[in-house]
């Protein structure tokens, strides 16, 4: 058996979305891994179960919560049980659903990706994330402390940005690396190729433009003293936005 | 060459700032009277035009809050009359008229709720069947369309059928399964907005069919190019990897079954 996993590739596999090298290299790893076997057994059951919900036993009697309450939901304005009760709603009410999309098609520009970080002492934990940007796994890193070795964590978030007149695209990764120095961190922008002509900014919500650079680089160093509080990573061309990170960094208690 | 303007005939509360005015119009609601020189002020001075740019705005591409049934024009003017009636209904409840961007803030909120209200609204009406006398003015003979209810149900049960109904254990079996599943899926859903798009995507993929492609141009906008089409695609095989563990670990948690053969 195959050291590491298939990763999405088993539900590419189970759906026969694989070329055949591919499928071969999974279809042997499933024989040998008893934990894949299972995960796909799960996702069958899973599926098949689902398929046998009449529509009235799947969506129930749903009733539409007022427009305001999407659009505090999209503003993060929602307290958190009536959030909860909404995300259960959208979850069988398509209406309520692209009611959101289109909210947040409207305020942002395609590429939008809200994550919130707690920061501890030289740890990083990403509490939540929505958008299309995704989390990627960060090797953890040593660092020297007050004399002694800490584990050092990160997060990464990546997405893949594009410029639609162009048709030229990057992938964009933000990375925060906890300060040495406690409650602070430091962010770099990566990008993959490099686009001079696109510029990034960092901005903390309610006040001024921290710094604003071409993204000319494969890294730039945003902020290298960044406090708890509210953040927009912006990528822009001339005056047209690509992207925009809303990062919120909270202080562990 | 052109004419200039005319200037607008003074207001006589032109004077008076934006805080100044809402306080005034809700002081003479809180002794249910209307004060209708503030509300003018208010509404066709200050706020109307704001409110209508940004409606235009709002409805300006088909197929985002505006239904691509629905003309610009009648489609801003029917969302006006939402932003009125939200306008007037919810000025008490502004919480610190004096702050410019939380006024700001609250007129966007009745913009694009004013025109999500009209959306649900023509949705619904779509939806509905208008009977055919309200259309050709009461004249219509009905017999011909009542001959359906006379013939009887079009499909008779098949006498077998009881024979092949489920033993009650395994019908209760069963619907104890699909309430499991049902408020699994539930309960990932309102955990976070990244487990909600997730389980919808579920939802998507197993109980109404689609292909992981096909959710990912119902959900994310078109994409630029083909790599960005491809990251699409890859991210919602990666939520759909991860949320299926994801539903599996809650199943051992929350219902203590490890595997839905087990129900």
């Amino acid at each position: 058996m195959p050291l590491f996993h298939p990763d999405v590739d088993i539900l590419r596999y189970r759906e026969g979305d694989l070329d055949e090298e591919k499928k071969r290299s999974v279809d042997k790893h499933v024989e040998g891994c008893a934990e894949c076997r299972e995960y796909l057994a799960f996702v069958d059951d899973f599926q098949t179960g689902l398929q046998e919900l009449t529509p009235e036993e799947f969506v129930g009697t749903q009733t539409c919560p007022e427009p305001e309450l999407i659009f505090d939901y999209e503003h993060g304005k929602l307290d958190e049980k009536s959030a909860r009760e909404l995300r259960g709603h959208m979850l069988f009410c398509d209406t309520c659903t692209d009611e959101l999309y289109a909210l947040r098609r409207l305020r942002h520009p395609r590429s939008f990706t809200q994550a919130v970080i707690r920061i501890a002492k030289n740890v990083l934990r990403l509490v939540d994330i929505s958008g299309t940007g995704e989390v990627l796994e960060m090797e953890p890193v040593a660092v020297k402390g007050t004399g002694e070795e800490d584990s050092a964590d990160g997060v990464q978030i990546e997405d893949r940005v594009a410029d639609p007149e162009t048709k030229r695209s990057s992938a964009i990764r933000i990375r925060i690396d906890p300060h040495p120095e406690g409650l602070r961190a430091r962010m770099h922008l990566q990008a993959d190729p490099p686009q001079a002509d696109w510029k990034v900014s960092l901005t903390p919500v309610g006040g001024e433009e921290l710094m604003a650079v071409p993204i000319a680089e494969r890294e730039t160093l945003l902020e290298s003293d960044l406090v708890p509080g509210s953040y927009i990573v912006n990528i822009r061309k001339g005056e047209n936005s690509l992207a925009s990170f809303a990062l919120e960094v909270q202080a562990a208690a | 060459m052109a004419t200039p303007l005319r200037p607008a005939p003074a207001s006589p509360l032109a004077h008076l700032d934006d805080e100044a005015l809402i306080r005034r119009y809700c002081a003479a609601l809180a002794t249910a009277t209307t004060d209708e020189e503030a509300a003018q002020e208010l509404w066709y001075q200050r706020h109307e035009p704001i409110l209508l740019q940004k409606i235009k705005y709002i409805a300006a591409k088909p197929g985002d809050i505006r239904p691509d049934f629905v003309d610009f024009k009648p489609f801003v003017e029917a969302s006006l009359g939402w932003a009125w009636q939200k306008y007037f209904g919810g000025i008490r409840k502004l919480k610190n008229p004096g702050s410019k961007p939380a006024l700001r803030a609250w007129l966007e909120m009745v913009a694009y709720t004013s025109c999500m209200t009209e959306t649900r609204r023509l949705i619904r009406d779509r939806g509905r069947l208008v009977p055919l006398d309200e259309v050709v003015g009461g004249d219509v003979p009905t017999e011909e369309y009542e001959t359906e209810k006379e013939r009887g149900p079009r499909y008779t049960p098949r006498p077998d059928l009881a024979e092949r109904q489920p033993s009650p254990p395994v019908l209760i079996a069963g619907k104890e399964r699909k309430f499991i599943l049902r408020e699994l899926l539930i309960r990932h859903a309102e955990s976070s907005e990244r487990a909600r798009e997730s389980a919808h995507f579920v939802r998507l993929r197993h109980w109404n069919g689609w292909k992981c492609p096909q959710i990912a141009r119902h959900y994310y906008p078109d994409p630029a190019d083909e790599a960005q089409n491809k990251a699409d695609k890859h991210r919602v095989w990666g939520r759909l990897k991860t949320d299926h563990d994801k539903l599996r670990k809650l199943l051992k948690k929350e219902f203590n079954v490890a595997s839905l053969r087990q129900i």
